[in-house]
């Protein structure tokens, strides 16, 4: 028993001493963590270590990802955690930014440079990174704002799988139209300035149309140089004074968030969001 | 010695030409011929001028309802009229009859601006008036319809006076002023006053209580320099007709016109000085006051519209054109959904290709 106890105590010393090791963070590709079942990356699209994607949508979203990749030959991952872990030296990366694009160069990819995206979701923080990189980097560059936003809305309002599907979704309206759809609330919000300028034009086309009016006075009548003003007097009342404190410039401290870069020297793109 | 005796034409006022050949008189302008006789009844013309107050001690409880029939001089025809028409056309012959009551004696006009704005003219700026009104049904403005315009002379009362006034206003100025920490304004209160007079000539109003006072208002201005002395030949050819609004109940709408021209002209003659004004007491009184009966020249023309009346107005001196239009509501429908199709794809675009 205790020859049982000793192997016991010996095989969680070593799996103690060892369990850094496979854990993710380091710099190269075998240096992160390929265990724990469903955290394996060849073939999967999602690691959902934080737990926010229900088993369908994980379902779904692995289907439509693994779609998506083979349609338009790119790498696409979504990557959820409860906090950043350490690389493979145990140092903590100091960002989202370096991490996610870590993940994506050495775990995803195998170290190979890859066309992709990657979406990394830190709810410890509250925070999350989407990366780019490839042709995608310039794919997304110019407008990753909308759909960081668009991502970073449902995250913050707790809606995970649809932040996920709406990842997913825009993503593959950017590759088949070159372009984002608009949203329900942009086509309401358009419909609705484009009924106020309808409406307002055609008002002012109506106006157009009528132009009696009673005549208010009688100035074209007036005998030139006939205005005498005689006195103007002037009687001081009263005054009374009101303060309002200045307005003092804040500065905004920028960068800081998201971190530096990865360190395989691959180029990325992305950004990040705070919800 | 003798003396040249011309007379003047019974419905127009222009100089007659003795026909030997017919034994009568002739008028070139209007076409008519008279007897003898007939130009030497009609030639007991008054030559009084028009004042108001003559013609309200003179004339007291006209009676300007129901119709009246004259009789034509030119072929004999009995026309029937109503009491306010001043001269108007036979149905039989065409000529231009000059109801004689109503342009002379206590009533006969103190002046007339003749029509300057001839038929081609006039067609040009009905038909401009059209262009460009997106939502005017089509063929609103036909030809047919256009030339069924007429020519109108209409009374007009013009009131000269000494507009003298006192105002009050409560005013505010502002200063302003920071130091390190705060922005502070100051609002001064005061009460100014201000006193003054101004003249004005006239001031016109309309003296027929069939036309629109709005209509006849947005035809303003006339050029007052042209106006004429009155002579019933500028009457060949239009219709006119007499006042049958009284100077005396005309006078509230110029004396409203005046006294808002004053205080308005008061308030921007100080206004510069104060960040805010308000009118607190106004006295504006009008003295001096005179009025002249005077006829100017309009086009008038009544269209039909989906069962609605829309009358228009050109200043037969200017030219300018009043008058509301009908608006096709199909047509305004489309250019709504169009409008706001193209503005709501265009934002769309926007918000998704720029933003």
């Amino acid at each position: 028993m205790n020859k049982f106890l000793k192997r016991i105590a010996l095989l969680t010393a070593l799996l103690l001493l060892i369990l850094p090791l496979l854990s993710f963070g380091p710099a190269k590709a075998s240096d992160f963590s390929r265990g724990n079942g469903g955290e394996e990356s060849e073939g999967q699209h999602i690691v959902d270590r934080a737990g926010l994607f229900s088993f369908n949508a994980k379902r779904d979203l692995e289907e439509e990802m693994a779609r998506l990749e083979e349609k338009y030959n790119i790498r696409l991952f979504i990557l959820t955690v409860y906090e950043l872990e350490d690389d493979a030296l145990g140092r903590p990366y100091t960002g989202i930014r370096a991490f996610t694009e870590d993940y994506y160069d050495y775990v995803v990819c195998g170290g190979v440079e890859t066309s992709g995206l990657i979406l990394c979701v830190n709810m410890g923080a509250r925070e999350m990174w989407l990366s780019t990189t490839g042709e995608e980097l310039e794919r997304f560059r110019r407008d990753e704002n909308f759909l960081l936003d668009e991502i970073a809305e449902r995250l913050g309002d707790g809606k995970y799988d649809a932040a996920a599907k709406r990842f997913v979704k825009l993503v593959e309206q950017k590759h088949k139209w070159g372009f984002y759809l608009p949203g329900a609330d942009k086509i309401i919000l358009s419909l609705g300035v484009g009924v106020l300028i309808g409406a307002l034009s055609t008002f002012i086309m109506a106006a157009g149309l009528k132009n009696i009016r009673q005549a208010g006075g009688a100035k074209t009548y007036v005998v030139s140089g006939s205005f005498n003003l005689r006195h103007v007097g002037e009687l001081f009342l009263y005054s009374h004074v009101t303060k309002s404190e200045k307005a003092q410039s804040s500065s905004r401290s920028g960068g800081g968030f998201g971190g530096g870069g990865g360190s395989s020297g691959f180029s990325h793109g992305g950004g990040g969001r705070r919800f | 010695m003798s003396e040249l005796v011309s007379f003047k034409c019974p419905s127009c006022g222009s100089p007659l030409i003795y026909s030997a050949e017919k034994g009568r008189f002739q008028c070139e302008y209007c076409n008519s011929d008279f007897s003898f006789e007939q130009v030497k009844n009609a030639d007991v013309n008054a030559d009084t001028e028009f004042d108001w107050g003559d013609y309200k001690e003179n004339v007291s409880q006209e009676s300007l309802e129901g119709t009246v029939s004259y009789l034509c001089h030119s072929c004999g025809a009995e026309v029937i009229t109503d009491a306010v028409t001043a001269a108007s056309f036979c149905p039989y012959c065409g000529n231009t009859i000059v109801m004689e009551q109503n342009l002379s004696g206590f009533i006969k006009p103190n002046g007339i601006i003749p029509f300057r704005i001839d038929k081609k003219r006039l067609m040009e700026i009905v038909k401009n008036y059209g262009k460009g009104k997106k939502l005017l049904p089509r063929n609103f403005f036909t030809r047919q319809k256009i030339e069924k315009i007429q020519g109108l002379y209409l009374p007009f009362w013009l009131y000269d006076c000494h507009a003298d006034g006192t105002m009050g206003f409560d005013a505010t100025r502002i200063r302003t002023w920071s130091d390190s920490h705060y922005n502070y304004t100051e609002t001064s209160h005061y009460y100014v006053t201000c006193d003054g007079s101004m003249d004005f000539a006239h001031v016109p109003v309309d003296g027929s209580l069939r036309m629109d006072d709005a209509l006849m208002d947005s035809i303003e201005p006339y050029d007052f320099s042209d106006l004429q002395e009155f002579a019933k030949g500028y009457l060949s050819g239009f219709v006119a007709e007499r006042f049958d609004e009284d100077a005396d109940s005309c006078l509230d709408r110029a004396s409203g016109r005046v006294k808002s021209s004053v205080a308005g002209t008061f308030r921007e003659s100080i206004s510069s000085s104060y960040a805010s004004l308000t009118t607190s007491r106004s006295n504006i009184t009008l003295q001096d006051t005179s009025v002249s009966y005077v006829l100017l020249p309009v086009y008038l023309i009544t269209l039909q519209y989906g069962g609605q009346n829309y009358t228009f107005a050109v200043n037969g001196q200017t030219g300018k054109i009043v008058g509301d239009l009908p608006m096709d509501k199909k047509r305004a429908a489309g250019y709504f959904l169009g409008i706001s199709a193209t503005a709501a794809a265009a934002i769309l675009a926007l918000l998704t290709f720029v933003f």
